[in-house]
Formats: C-alpha cells, structure tokens, sequence
C-alpha cells in the first residue's frame, strides 16, 4: 500500500507549472499564530492514520491565510524551475531511501494541501486543496454565518484567558476556545466570527483537533497561492466527494493506472483491500459532503 | 490609560422591559472620526460574562438586540487601537465610541513552527529565528544551531562530525576555506542553513558509496542573489596597553550568481584577532611529503585565557575566491595572503630561600614572530552522475621568522628562519557506466621543501659567550598513481584498488658547534626513499538499515636508505570494518574498529643531533622500526527535529605498541631527546557528549557538553622508566536567548580538571573555570548597548586559584539601515598583567604575563 502513497506523492511533487504570483501590494499581517493540527486521516488504503502537524494562521482585521508553511514551502519550490529541480532531487534522494530503509518519512510528502483565505472586506472565504489524486480545486463561499453558543467555561490557552463557544458546522460538532484579547474575528481553518481569536478548536468525534502553539506579532506580506493556475475551481462537496472516493477506492485506482504500463504488459498488483477493516467513519473537517 | 468620550447623537424612545433594547452606535478612529470595519464589540453582564457580540459594519456601525442592559458593560476592541469599555447605565444610545491608535500587546510565543525544518536527509534552520541583535557574521548564528558546532578555530561540525562540504547556494566555492564565508556572511543576507546528512559529495557515488558526513548549504535571501553585496568596517581608536593607535578594518564582498561566484575580503587588526585562522583549510587532507619540523621556537604564552585577551599583533589577509561555471564543470580559483606579526613577553622569578640569603633567578622572555602565507589553489572539476573528475592545483609558501630573547640563568637570543615552500597537484577521475560499475583513476604528486635555520647565541654564567648555527635541508617528493574497479549488486557494492607510491626524501643538517656538555655527532646527509605497491580491497554492504563497511589494505613496501640503515622490505595489512544502523531519520549509530601495522615516521630516522631551540637537542634512530595499534569506537547521535533536540554522544580507546621508548637525558642547563630500543606500550580512552536543544519560548538555544580523556604514555627520563598517565575532563554549557524585546544574551560556562599521574605519584586535579555573559540591551530599534563580562578561575596549585575579571562594553547606533556606528571600550578596568606567585617548601616561584589593556575603537559599519 505505501507504494501508492509514494507515487501519490511523486505525482504531487512533480506536477509544475509555471507562472507564480510576481510581488506586488500583498496585505500585510499583524500577528502570526501557529497551530498543532493533530486528527485522523485516511490513506489510501482506507485506514485511519494518526497525523499532526503545524499550521499557520496569519491575519490582520480584514484578511488571513490558514496554511500548513512546510507544504507552502514545497509548493514554492515546484514554482520555479531550480526549485523544480532540487524538489526531484529530494524526491529521488527519498525515494531512494525509502527503497533502501523502507522508511516511509524519508520521501517529501507534504503536510496536507489546503489553504484557507478569508476575506472579511469581500466575506468570503477560499478554499484551496487537493481532490483526489492528482486534481486541485478551489471554491469561495460567503463567511460561515456560524450560529455560536458562547459557554461559560474560561481556560488558559498559551497564557490567554479563553471563553468556550460551541457550533454545529457542515457536519460536526465543533466547540472552540477564543480570547477576547486578540480582537481578530478569526481561527484555524475556516472557524471564525467569535469577537476574539480562536485558540484551540476540536470536533465531537475527537477526529480533529487545533490548538494554537505560538503566536508572535508580525508584519510578513500575505502571499497569495502558489501555481494558482493548477487549481480548478470547483464545488465544495464534489472536491470532498471525489477526495472520500479516492481514499476509500484509491487503491484500486491506482492500481489500475500501474498495472496497465504504457508497454501494455500487465503488472499484477495484490490488492490487500479488505473492506470490511476500513476505518470508514474517520472523514474529513467537513461531513455534509454524505448527504 | 483609556480615555472615552461619548457623544449623544439622537434619542430613540424605548421603555426599559417592555421591549429589547438596541444597543447600536458608531465606532471611530479618534482625530479623523472615520468610521472603523472590524471592531469587535463585546455586551457583558455585571459579572463579566459575554451575553452577545457584534462586529462594527462597513460604516462602523454596530447593532445588539439585548433584553437587559442594567449594569452592562460593552468592550470595543480592534487590532492597533487601545480597548474601550462603555459603562451602558451612563450613556444614552446609540453611542459613538472612540478608538485610540496603540499597539495591541500580544503575549508573544515564539512560533516556532519553522526554526528547523527535516525534509529527508536535509534539516533547514531558519536564520532568522536563530540570530540575536549581537550577531554580525552566519557563523556567529551558526554556533547557536543545535546539532551544530563551532570550534574556536572556526571548524564546523554537525553531531560530532566534521561537515565534508561547505556550499553556498550549492556552489562549492570555498572548498575547506569556508570560515572566509562564516566570518565574512552578514546572517542578514543568509535566509536558511540547510546541512544534508550523509552527503556524498560525488554524485557518481551516490547510491553506491555511503558516506556518514554532512554538508552544509547557505540559502541566501533573494537580495543577495544575482548581485554584489558588499559590507565593510573601519574602526580606530587608542590602546592603552600595547600603547598606541588601535585599527580593526573589514571590506567584504560577496557576488553569488547563476554562472559566477567570487568572495573577496580584506581584513586588518592590530586588536587581538588572528587572521590567519580565517583562511585555513578544514579539508586539507595530509600533506604525504611528510617532513617535519626539526627546529622549534615558540613564544610564551598565557595559559586558560582567550587568545584575544593576550595576542599581540598586527595582523592582515586578503582573500579572493572565483567559480565560473563551465559548460561541462566548473573552474575556482583560491588565492590568499596573510601576514602575522605577533609579539610576547613573559618574566618568571624564582626565589630560593637559603640559609645563606635568598637567591633570586629571574628570566625574561621577550619574543617576536613575524609570519607571511601566500597560497593559490586552482580546481577544474566535473561533477555529473556518470562522470567525476577533478583536478587540484595547490601551492603553498609560508616565512616564518621567529625572534626570543632571554635574560636570566641562561642568556640568550634566538633566532629561527622557517620557510616552507609546497607544491601539488591532485587529478582523480571516476567513470560510472551501466549504473553499477565505477572506474576510479588518481594521480597524486607533491614537491615540498623545508628549510630550517637556527641561531642562538647564548652568554652563561658557566659557559660563557657561544654561538650555535642548526642548518638544516629537507626536501621530499611523493607520487601515488591508482586505478579502482567498483560495482554494486543488490546492495553489496565490492571495489579493489591498487596503486603504487613512490617517496624520495633527502635531510642534510649541520650544526658545526655544540656545547661542551654534549656529545655525538652533528652532521646528518640522509636519503629515506620508499616504493609501495598495493591493494586495498573494500566492501560495502547495505542490509535493512544497516551499512557495512569492511577495508583490508595490504601493501609491499621497500626502503632504501643510502647506506644510512641497511634497505628493507615490509609488509602491511590494516583492515578496518564500520558497521552504521540507522533504524529511522533520529537515531543513527556507528561502530568503528580496526587494527595494523604500520611503518615508522621517517623523520625519526636521525642519527647526529639537531638543536631545537637554545636548551633542546634531539636524536633519532639508527635503524628501522614497525609498530601495531589497535582502536575500537562507538558513536550514537540522536534528533527530533520538531522538538529542536539534537545529541550525540562517542567513545573511543586505543593501543599502540612501540618497539622504541623515548629518552629525556639532561646535560648540565641542556636537554636532548632521544630513542631507546625499549617496547612502549600506550594507550588513549576519549569520550564525549553534546546535547543541544531549542528553547523557543525566548527565540534562543540551549547546548550542554562533557568529555572525558585518559592516555598513558612512556618514556626514560636520565635512565628512569617513567610511566606517565594523564587524565583530563570537562563539561561546560551555553544558552543564549532575547527574553524580552528589549533584551538579549549569551552565557557560556567550562569547568575542566586535569590530573597527572607519573610512576604511581598522583598529582592532584587542577581545575579551570571560565564563565563568560554577554548582555545586549535595545532600549530603542536605533541603539543598543552590550555590556559583556568573562571571569577566569584557574587552579594554580592545589587549592590556589587565580581570579580574573574582565569586562567590555559597546554602544551601538543604527543611523539607517546602511550604516552602523559603534564605540567598543575593552578591558574597561585596564588590566595588564596575568601575575601569580606560588610557593613550595625552599622557593617561591613568581609568573608575569601581559594582557591586551584597555582599548577605545570607534567604528563605522556600511553595507550595500
């Protein structure tokens, strides 16, 4: 199985292309937060994986972008042509590890795809990410009009005093912890609208969950998506159907794509997927995509 | 202080329980009146609980429907502007809320989420969140990396292990020079410090060949790039102790692009920094010309104190660096000077205490060594999958004059001219074809010449005036031809290479006088020339995680002697295995053995005596010698990049077995050493350990280290076997972080003991302690002050300890972000001497030595 997650991630890598954004006025934010994002995840053999990893969350009043730096870092690379090639070098140094060690985080893989702007001039908020195996897609909806029950509970996070709130969101159950301290309307991933910035955020199922791990004032330009061009836009619960039917048939799919060889010999592959041991009821931040 | 002002606009009629009240109104920016979008506006009952909220709209309007307002607050807040809290029983609504401009205060914690990043074999530290204000050059940032060391000598290592390339932007330009670059990088200029674990350097071996060092790539900022950048300082003030003018200039320019790379620096001092150290070359590999210094002198020194407290000099290099990019590889171009003129003086004063008075010996010492260096260094190399070759042209020429003066119970002067003229050239070339099969052919040749002249006159109270004159000739020539076969096979990679060497060397000495103590000859005319034939078959052998690594050289050897020792033929085998297991990307650990025989060094071969200095005569051996050793070594390194923490830790022992004892004999004030035919055996145990660690809530780092060494060695001091051990071990720490915005600091703390053991007489530990902390304070973005202390503790004799206290301070003033203007004031309490007496039962025995005394520089910073 972990072969398909390395061509997964030889097909991210190496899909390039070419134009990136050239600098020009980028808004400039004002406090940089980083959140541990540790949930559950499928791969592509549909088996629940534990991850964490940093996200970062930089914001002023009006604007912000939810990212993981360490895939941006990648994406940065695959946009010009001498990042292109120290990125095949690492792939192939990797792959080449992997091979030898068995490894598996000795190949690039990226933390994630997907980047969040929101924009509260325009109140909306785009979503970028991948959909499936090789497809990336974006949509841009109206900010959440998230409905919060603020709670009575206060706890410290990173030193700030914070009050919970509670939510119901496209499918989950979120409650979420903010401090009036910071008065940014804003959160990791698309959480936000509570008068104070979100801190720690998890879900019901104890799937997903966010806390905030620094924050620091800052001034760093807000840079737009790297390779924009390779993203189509789409609908937001079709980029979630086509990723949930990747992770649950994926293997079959890229079965299929190995096996056939352009030479037209025919590669048996064992295809170990029992279904009946597939961790089906760990999804996505976002549920609604079932109904 | 929040200061609030509320304006009636107009009434809405509204019966307080009837209906909901609306709590509206406007927010404003205070002096414009502008309305502002985005404040948060927060409804609190009386016991501060958050009812509801609201955002202010595109008009800076606000609207909460609320069923109570008794006793209500309303907080506005907003990024920028101080917080506002509306007591609602005291106005009347719609209210219109002012917002005063104000930085909001976070409570900072670092975000440490990329400081160091791990993408396969490479780890990227982030400068920017490693450098504090006090920092100039990368390699000052460098040393507070964790997993990364820097020596004094400016040597980098990564988890106990020297680095094996030093990149720029993946240009290997410097080649084993690269403290130019660590001295000369402003970190400003630097974005990240990539260092790639087992690099192999040659990509023809990649795949095939494990290596266990790691490089280290500078990723410069985009503005360095693709242009010249330049920076230089020029300092002046006073001395007080050398009494003079003071001068500390630097010009450095850097121009990194896609097919041209140059560094070119021009320094001078006469402040106590050294220079020369600057353009050392780390990888150097040995010089297989093998001769030897026979004539030594050297200047006092002062011990366990830094070398910039007690140097001396006027020092001065220039260095320029090229690499062009060819079609097929590249060409670089390495020439630098240097000049070092150093000056020392020391006074010791012994006491005797006599029943017929005292007697007082003094003696002074007073010594001046002037050093030039002139080297060039031109490599042609091809570096592609297929095909390495590289092709290194070196010259090296050195003068080294040496001047000490002494009074006391042996007047004399010395004088010692030693220069050094050295020529090589390096050619290797490996071929990889069908992807598994590698040919390798080198050629090595070396010219070196080292000439040697002493001069000593000397006026004893005994002997009266006498001149000795040492003349020496010393001239070798090497040549190594070798071919290499190579191929892998499902990771079992099996080469053989075989060469032949060839060695002439000639010694011609002459001393025409000695004292009358001495006897023997003085006259060597001697020839030691070898030829070598060998093979050293090797495997490699990769298995799950695990790489072995099995060398077995044998060679055959032939020595002739020019009638001098009768002609010989040997035979040697050394073979050597190393076993690496690296389960995963954080722990990796190596074991190292070997064993063998091995020749003597040929410099020993010295039948009539040489003079080393105006006390010190040596003899060498008349015949030919073999020796064994053994060594065994363990090493563990370990890291979690996400949490900053990097460790390692190694040990190692070693045999030798000598067939001949070193003898110490001693002639009336006269020392010669000499050989024995007497079997030694010695032995050394090493360990040690380093621990670094990120400490990401002051942006700082953390590094603690320990080491532990025994060696026992032999000799016959007047007849007299005796078998000295000497056992030494340290630990020390360093921190450094910016706790507070306005404050930063490095703290270093050592403490080592030693101890000597001759014949079962156990002197006691000595031990030595120094502390050093530096403090930086940014009252303002425009000016800094740094105050920076060290204190040394040396234990002189057991239980007597000798305390020094130095303190520094510097202003610093940032007038644009181009130019810096600073004044240093050294050595504030204006300490000159190092002074210590100790006492024993019949004498007193009194040391004096100089120190650098206070100092005033004014200095201009400019940078492009």
């Amino acid at each position: 199985m972990k072969h398909f997650c390395l061509i997964f991630a030889l097909l991210t890598l190496l899909y390039a292309p070419g134009a990136y954004a050239k600098s020009k006025d980028f808004p400039h934010a004002e406090v940089k937060v980083s959140y541990s994002y540790a949930h559950k995840r499928l791969k592509t053999d549909a088996k629940a994986y534990d991850d964490e990893y940093v996200m970062l969350l930089l914001a002023n009043s009006r604007y912000s972008k939810f990212f993981s730096p360490h895939t941006e870092y990648l994406d940065s690379l695959d946009s010009t042509p001498s990042g292109r090639a120290l990125s095949d070098r690492l792939l192939h140094e990797g792959i080449k590890k992997y091979i030898e060690t068995k490894d598996e985080s000795a190949i690039p893989a990226k933390n994630g795809s997907m980047y969040v702007f929101k924009s509260l001039d325009d109140s909306t908020v785009t979503v970028y990410d991948q959909a499936g195996m090789s497809e990336f897609g974006y949509y841009t909806e109206p900010l959440a009009e998230m409905r919060w029950e603020i709670g009575d509970s206060i706890k410290n996070v990173l030193n700030y005093e914070c009050v919970m709130a509670a939510t119901d969101y496209h499918g989950r159950h979120w409650t979420v912890w903010f401090t009036t301290d910071i008065p940014l309307q804003d959160g990791p991933w698309k959480l936000c609208g509570l008068p104070g910035l979100i801190l720690e955020a998890s879900d019901s199922s104890g799937q997903h969950h966010f806390i905030a791990t620094g924050i620091e004032a800052c001034d760093n330009p807000i840079m737009p998506i790297y390779n924009p061009k390779k993203y189509d836009r789409m609908k937001r619960r079709d980029m979630l159907k086509i990723g949930r039917s990747y992770l649950t048939n994926g293997a079959t799919m890229v079965n299929a794509l190995i096996s056939n060889t352009p030479g037209g010999e025919r590669i048996e592959m064992k295809n170990n997927n029992d279904s009946s041991q597939a961790d089906l009821h760990v999804d996505f931040l976002e549920t609604d995509y079932h109904e | 202080m929040i200061r609030l002002t509320c304006i009636l606009a107009f009434m809405l009629v509204a019966l307080a329980g009837v209906a909901q009240t609306d709590v509206s109104g406007i927010v404003v920016e205070e002096g414009s009146n502008e309305p502002l979008t985005g404040a948060s506006v927060i409804l609190r009952n009386p016991a501060g609980k958050i009812r509801k909220y609201a955002t202010s709209d595109n008009n800076g309007r606000f609207s909460i429907q609320a069923a109570e307002t008794k006793g209500h607050t309303l907080d506005v807040s907003m990024m920028g502007f101080a917080k506002q809290t509306v007591v609602l029983d005291s106005v009347e609504l719609p209210v219109t809320v002012v917002m005063e401009a104000s930085a909001t205060m976070l409570k900072e914690v670092a975000v440490k989420a990329d400081r160091i990043r791990e993408q396969g074999d490479t780890i990227t530290y982030n400068v920017g969140s490693f450098a504090q204000a006090q920092d100039r050059s990368i390699g000052d940032v460098l040393k507070r990396m964790p997993g990364i060391d820097v020596s004094n000598t400016g040597k980098i290592q990564y988890q106990g292990e020297d680095i094996n390339k030093f990149y720029i932007e993946g240009a290997d330009l410097l080649g084993g020079k690269y403290g130019i670059a660590t001295n000369g990088i402003s970190h400003d200029d630097v974005g990240a410090v990539e260092v790639m674990e087992n690099h192999q350097p040659m990509q023809v071996l990649s795949g095939i060949s494990f290596s266990d060092k790691a490089a280290i790539n500078l990723k410069l900022k985009n503005k360095a790039k693709a242009t010249w950048t330049f920076h230089g300082d020029a300092g002046g003030g006073w001395s007080w102790q050398p009494s003079g003018a003071a001068w500390d200039a630097e010009l450095f320019a850097m121009a990194v692009m896609s097919g041209f790379q140059n560094i070119t620096t021009v320094k001078t001092n006469n402040t106590g920094e050294d220079l020369s150290a600057n353009a050392t070359d780390f990888f150097a590999s040995r010089r297989e010309t093998g001769l030897s210094r026979y004539v030594s002198v050297s200047l006092p020194g002062v011990p366990s104190l830094s070398r910039k407290r007690t140097l001396f000099n006027r020092s001065a290099l220039v260095s320029t660096n090229s690499l062009w990019k060819l079609k097929n590889g590249e060409f670089k171009a390495q020439v630098d000077y240097s000049f070092n003129r150093v000056t020392a003086r020391a006074t010791n004063t012994t006491t005797y205490f006599l029943e017929s008075g005292d007697r007082v010996v003094t003696e002074n010492r007073d010594g001046l060594d002037r050093t030039h260096s002139l080297s060039g260094k031109f490599i042609y190399e091809v570096n592609k999958k297929t095909m390495f070759i590289n092709n290194t042209l070196s010259t090296n020429i050195d003068w080294d004059n040496i001047r000490l003066t002494m009074t006391g119970s042996l007047p004399n002067s010395q004088s010692a001219y030693l220069p050094d003229y050295y020529v090589s050239n390096r050619f290797k070339m490996i071929k990889r074809f069908n992807g598994k099969h590698l040919v390798t052919f080198q050629s090595n040749n070396e010219w070196e010449s080292l000439p040697q002249t002493l001069n000593v006159y000397t006026a004893g109270v005994h002997s009266g005036e006498q001149r000795f004159n040492q003349s020496l000739g010393n001239h070798a020539f090497y040549t190594h031809e070798s071919a290499a076969y190579a191929f892998s096979v499902k990771g079992l990679t099996i080469s053989l290479e075989g060469g032949v060497k060839g060695y002439l060397r000639s010694l011609n000495s002459e001393l025409p006088d000695i004292p009358a103590e001495i006897a023997g000859t003085t006259r060597n005319v001697l020839n030691t020339n070898y030829f070598t034939l060998y093979a050293t078959p090797k495997f490699e052998y990769w298995v799950k995680r695990v790489n072995f690594t099995l060398n077995a050289p044998v060679s055959f050897s032939h020595y002739t002697f020019d009638k001098a020792l009768a002609n010989r033929s040997e035979v040697y085998f050394s073979p050597s295995l190393s076993v690496n297991w690296k389960p995963d990307n954080r722990f990796s650990a190596t074991l190292r053995g070997g064993a063998g025989r091995t020749p003597m060094d040929l410099n020993m071969i010295q039948p009539g005596l040489t003079m080393t200095d105006y006390r010190t005569f040596r003899q060498g051996v008349d015949n030919f010698y073999n020796s064994t050793s053994q060594r065994v070594s363990a090493s563990l390194s370990y890291k979690h990049t996400r949490h900053g923490l990097f460790a390692n830790a190694m040990v190692m022992q070693s045999w030798s077995h000598l067939p001949y004892t070193m003898v110490q004999r001693l002639y009336g004030d006269y020392i010669v050493y000499s050989y024995a035919d007497a079997a030694s055996d010695g032995q050394n145990l090493m360990a040690m350990g380093n621990v670094g660690k990120t400490l990401d809530f002051m942006r700082g780092s953390v590094n603690v280290n320990g080491s532990f060494s025994s060696n026992e060695s032999h000799l016959f001091s007047d007849n007299e076997a005796v078998n000295s051990v000497s056992t030494g071990w340290s630990i020390g720490a360093k921190i450094n972080g910016t706790p507070l915005r306005w404050l930063s600091f490095d703290y270093s703390i050592d403490f080592s003991e030693i101890r000597l053991k001759m014949n079962s007489v156990r002197n006691s530990w000595l031990s030595g302690m120094e502390n050093s902390l530096l403090i930086n304070i940014m009252p303002h973005a425009k000016w800094e002050w740094r105050i920076i202390g060290e204190h040394y503790r040396n234990e002189l004799t057991s239980g007597k300890y000798k305390n020094v206290l130095l303190l520094d301070t510097k202003l610093v003033y940032k007038l644009s972000k181009r130019i810096e203007l600073s004044a240093t004031l050294n050595n504030i309490f204006n300490q000159r001497s190092y002074n210590y007496t100790t006492y024993s039962q019949l004498s007193s025995f009194e040391s004096q030595r100089w120190l650098r005394g206070r100092e005033l520089l004014f200095t201009i910073s400019l940078r492009k």
